[in-house]
């Protein structure tokens, strides 16, 4: 059994949730931290979905199918999450989705909690730009390294197809910094 | 796509890969999550939903519901037969067979309907309407599969505009669309 799977079993058991479920906070919250921090960009949103994803996840637990593994899971969680976040809040602005993340680039030059330079201010900007899954396969490729198979799982794509949308997005982020 | 490919195919966003993303967390932000999580706060977050009825109704509603409706709809509730007339059996009977005679005409007379007649405009606010939902693959199913090549639909398209248009469409579903 490895320890997805215990942890799992852990958390489905009413005398250990608690204890696994701390234990699995403590694994998974920096990596899903920084995947939905790319997403919605901003740290308090970013923490308020990253809560909501553990809360899922505890509640929801009782549902999860062991065919697949409890770490994609959760990712796919965190996605959703993050996404339906930026759709919220997009409604209640009455904004597009896009027009959204483009303000929510555009504030990265005032948040303390940013550090990147010019360049990579541009690269967010760019990011922007593209179609929702495009950013997704493009942010978990690019800056997280994550496996082709991997991200299959949590995005629920083939292989094939993520390698397609890797390419698109690298071509439309060259030509987007070639010309500013 | 590896490092040297990426160079190939996109120098300037190869230029910056070691960059990471310029995004920072308040100090000590990830020391702290598991207790934020499992406090007694967000512990009521965690609460699984009281499965107790939060909602009652008025001593006897249901009892005098069927009456009141009756009332409201101008039907003079029906007397209750004390005893079991065989005479009025037949009637009954009768009855029941002549509305189900009539059901059958309608049936048939709905199907001989002329829908040529309906304007296209009658047709769309049915739809709207009645927020019908329609499968993709059943509108499919209803066109033949050359009668694309009756419009000269991609006459006017350019290579590049494809290219776009492939890269923002989930490759997925349109591998899907096109098995079926």
């Amino acid at each position: 059994m490895n320890k997805d799977e215990r942890l799992a079993a852990a958390l489905k058991d009413p005398s250990t949730k608690e204890g696994a479920f701390r234990e699995l906070i403590t694994l998974y919250k920096e990596r899903l931290y920084w995947h939905i921090r790319k997403i919605v960009r901003n740290h308090e949103d970013s923490d308020d979905v990253l809560q909501n994803t553990f809360i899922k996840v505890f509640k929801n637990i009782q549902h999860f199918k062991e065919t697949s593994k409890l770490y994609t899971w959760m990712y796919r969680i965190a996605t959703n999450e993050a996404i339906s976040f930026l759709r919220q809040q997009a409604k209640k602005q009455l904004v597009s989705v896009e027009e959204l993340q483009y303000a929510a680039v555009e504030n990265l030059s005032q948040d303390s909690l940013y550090t990147g330079d010019q360049i990579q201010l541009l690269l967010q900007q760019a990011i922007a730009t593209l179609p929702q899954k495009q950013q997704l396969v493009f942010n978990m490729k690019y800056f997280d390294e994550m496996k082709y198979r991997e991200m299959a799982d949590i995005l629920d794509t083939s292989v094939g197809a993520l390698k397609a949308s890797y390419f698109h997005a690298v071509k439309k982020i060259e030509k987007f910094l070639e010309s500013h | 796509m590896n490092p040297k490919e990426l160079h190939k195919t996109a120098p300037r966003l190869a230029q910056i890969s070691g960059k990471g993303n310029g995004f920072t967390v308040p100090e000590g932000y990830f020391d702290t999550l598991e207790d934020q999580l499992l406090s007694p706060q967000s512990a009521t977050n965690l609460a699984p939903p009281s499965k107790q009825a939060v909602f009652s109704v008025p001593e006897g509603y249901f009892e005098c519901l069927e009456k009141e409706v009756l009332k409201k709809a101008g039907i003079q509730p029906r007397p209750v037969l004390t005893h079991r007339n065989p005479g009025k059996m037949w009637w009954a009977m009768a009855a029941a067979a002549a509305v189900l005679i009539s059901c059958l005409i309608n049936v048939e007379t709905l199907d001989n309907n002329d829908f040529t007649a309906l304007t296209s405009d009658e047709i769309e606010a049915w739809f709207s309407e009645e927020q019908t939902e329609i499968e993709t693959d059943y509108l499919a199913s209803l066109f033949d599969e050359d009668s694309l090549d009756n419009h000269r639909v991609l006459s006017d398209v350019s290579d590049e505009e494809v290219i776009d248009y492939l890269g923002e469409q989930d490759l997925d579903k349109l591998l899907l669309t096109n098995e079926n």
